[in-house]
């Protein structure tokens, strides 16, 4: 579903991502795991085709195909999703209107018929639940006063209300309490399904122990390092980075 | 040795600021013309504002000097059809055309006991003197020159009254229109008195028909008793061809509440001079507005509030969207008298710049004599927010809709605090209406 070849991307003249190497297929969950500082969000943020970024070389390849030539209202309509680690609050604009500008926008785009208000409702009602919110939230302004787990919980209701193929989660994990951070796991895990992959982008292994990857991999300095199973997870956790670095220091050697 | 003191020379008059004429008093009462009189007195005092004035100082009216407006007389073939657009499916409506009322296009049957809204002309003849004292205002002739010449040249105008204890459910209308085959210059005058315990909600609207320019002075008087509660959303529907300079005076006693907001939208000159005054204990004033401006369309706020008396609530909320070479100016002024202690004054003015060619100048001032107050204001100029347009793009969003969305959410905070659903609709379509004239839809 994704494959990107050594991409190296940055901002204003400085490189950050130094050549990354990555393939998800359908049915996958992948998770990145990386210090501050490694490219993480960089790497998000790319992806859904933010212009700050700039890509100076290597390609990304999205359902066959080129990534980087799309817009990013085009990469949403085509099924790719980023839920934000900081959703800007948007003052004034009421949750429901963006959802359901966006839920039609994609509708439109694959050619179906835009849901009039009361399917949409239905349709939310349903979702709703699931992040176990209010449905007086969807008449907040999005992102306006929300706390940190209110935002997160409203980026995975997005993603189940408009169901994309490939969901990127950047540190959706971060300022959750426990019960939250299962709440969001069981929303992604019954989001799973052999059509759709899922890339969580995270620091901590926590969320790890609610949602099993199939593949981790350690992002440093802006390169994949090091790739495993979900016990590369469980060891990061232990022993923290420092002893990817060591290694990749004797290798040098 | 001589010393030489410069004197600049009397700015010009122009010929439709001219003393009126003795003709136009005919058929008026004494004491009517007396006022009348007493306007132009002031207004010479004053002298045509030019922009070496502070007041005038970001908005000049030189344009407008050579232009020969005439008085227009308020003969009209304008139908009821024509105003359709302009009216809510029901309710009563007063109509001014050219600033006098006209019985045949105004519908002002079935209001409920304690209520009229009728001809200000007719009062005044009638030798009603308490309309004749409301108009009557020496702070409003000592600081604001259109409302002197307003007043010189009062011949008619809308009077709305609710005695004590009247509840007004509807919507009242007045609806002002400019006309002209040839460059007309009117000056409606509408009076807004209710009485104790009252509730109204108004709606004040300006359209001009025809093609010709036009130059509306008018004057809004609202005036509160103790405990009334007042919504007034004024609406200025005038085309490109119609220029605005406008008064609005608030007069609040003991507890009453009126909320007021001005939609200035379009690409001409529309100034509003708005002065609130806090006179009573209890008494909450919330003054708002949009100016939404394109073209070279220039619109200036002038507010000035008076907390007067103790425990007074002020909220002031200007909101601008900028686009092509639009001006816009803002100039909020607060007193707090010495008397007036626990007041509490809020005021923000906020401007949303969609070119890099509009300019805003935005001024607030705040003059406080009493030790025992929270008063706080905040201007902004800023662009769109990028970040929140990437946001809108991820979720699949096209630009356009993503910055109508953005602009309608800028919008919103002001028109979200009208509590009547009819003038909500009212402003909303007149954002949609000048998005889609300024091609921003």
């Amino acid at each position: 579903m994704l494959e990107i070849k050594n991409l190296h991307a940055g901002t204003g003249g400085a490189e950050i991502l130094h050549g990354i190497n990555l393939e998800i297929s359908a049915g996958e969950v992948h998770a990145i795991m990386g210090p501050n500082g490694s490219g993480k969000s960089t790497l998000s943020q790319v992806l859904a085709g933010n212009d700050t970024y700039q890509v100076t070389s290597g390609t990304v390849t999205y359902k066959g195909a080129d990534l980087l030539e799309l817009s990013p209202e085009l990469r949403a309509r085509e099924g790719l999703f980023l839920s934000f680690q900081y959703p800007v609050a948007i003052p004034g604009v009421n949750n429901i209107y963006l959802l359901q500008a966006a839920l039609n926008a994609i509708r439109k785009h694959r050619g179906e018929e835009p849901l009039d208000a009361i399917d949409f409702l239905e349709l939310v009602r349903g979702r709703i639940k699931e992040v176990d919110l209010d449905e007086e939230f969807l008449h907040r302004p999005v992102n306006d006063g929300f706390s940190g787990g209110e935002k997160k919980r409203n980026e995975i209701l997005q993603m189940l209300v408009l169901e994309p193929q490939l969901a990127i989660l950047d540190e959706t994990d971060s300022g959750l309490d426990i019960d939250a951070l299962k709440l969001i796991a069981e929303g992604v895990n019954r989001y799973r399904s052999s059509e759709r992959a899922i890339l969580l982008i995270t620091h901590y292994q926590r969320l790890l122990n609610y949602i099993s990857p199939d593949k981790v991999h350690v992002l440093l300095d802006g390169r994949i390092v090091k790739s495993g199973g979900p016990e590369l997870a469980v060891e990061l956790e232990e022993k923290g980075y420092g002893w990817i670095q060591e290694e990749l220091a004797e290798k040098a050697l | 040795m001589s010393s030489s003191v410069e004197i600049s020379p009397a700015p010009p008059v122009p010929q439709w600021a001219a003393q009126p004429d003795a003709a136009s008093f005919d058929g008026q009462t004494e004491a009517w013309a007396n006022l009348r009189r007493k306007g132009y007195a002031a207004f010479s005092r004053h002298g045509f504002p030019t922009t070496r004035m502070e007041a005038w100082r970001n908005t000049s009216l030189a344009h407008l000097i050579d232009i020969d407006f005439q008085l227009a007389g308020g003969d009209h073939n304008i139908t009821q059809a024509q105003l359709k657009p302009y009216l809510l499916p029901d309710g009563p409506v007063a109509v001014l055309v050219d600033g006098i009322f006209s019985p045949e296009l105004s519908a002002t049957g079935g209001l409920p006991a304690g209520m009229t809204l009728s001809s200000l002309a007719s009062a005044l003849q009638a030798g009603d003197t308490s309309a004749l004292a409301q108009l009557d205002d020496e702070q409003a002739l000592d600081e604001y020159p259109f409302s002197a010449l307003n007043l010189a040249h009062l011949r008619d105008g809308v009077w709305l009254n609710l005695q004590p204890g009247t509840q007004f459910e509807g919507v009242a209308q007045i609806l002002v229109i400019s006309t002209g085959s040839r460059p007309t210059v009117s000056f409606p005058r509408l009076l807004i008195t209710v009485g104790e315990n009252t509730q109204l909600t108004v709606l004040e609207r300006y359209i001009h028909l025809g093609e010709s320019p036009s130059l509306t002075i008018p004057e809004t008087d609202i005036l509160c008793q103790q405990s009334a509660v007042v919504e007034h959303l004024r609406l200025h529907d005038e085309n490109g061809a119609g220029d605005h300079i406008g008064s609005v005076r608030a007069v609040l006693r003991r507890d009453s509440h009126l909320r007021s907001i001005d939609i200035s939208t379009g690409r001409r000159l529309i100034r509003n001079d708005i002065q609130g005054r806090l006179a009573e204990a209890g008494a909450a004033l919330e003054m708002s507005g949009l100016y939404l401006v394109d073209g070279s369309g220039h619109v200036d706020n002038h507010t000035r509030l008076d907390h007067i008396a103790p425990h007074t609530t002020s909220a002031q909320n200007y909101k601008g969207i900028l686009t092509d070479t639009a001006r816009g100016v803002f100039t909020g002024r607060v007193v707090v008298h010495p008397e007036a202690q626990k007041t509490v004054a809020r005021q923000t003015n906020r401007n949303l710049m969609l070119s890099d060619k509009a300019r805003v100048h935005t001024d607030p001032q705040l003059e406080i004599f009493a030790n025992d107050v929270k008063c706080n204001h905040g201007s902004t100029v800023g662009q769109i927010d990028r970040d929140a347009l990437f946001y809108f793009s991820t979720r699949g969003i096209d630009e356009e809709t993503a910055r109508r969305l953005l602009i309608h959410g800028f919008t919103h905070e002001v028109v979200a605090t009208l509590r009547n659903a009819a003038l909500r609709d009212c402003a909303e379509s007149a954002i949609d209406g000048w998005l889609e004239t300024a091609g921003l839809a």
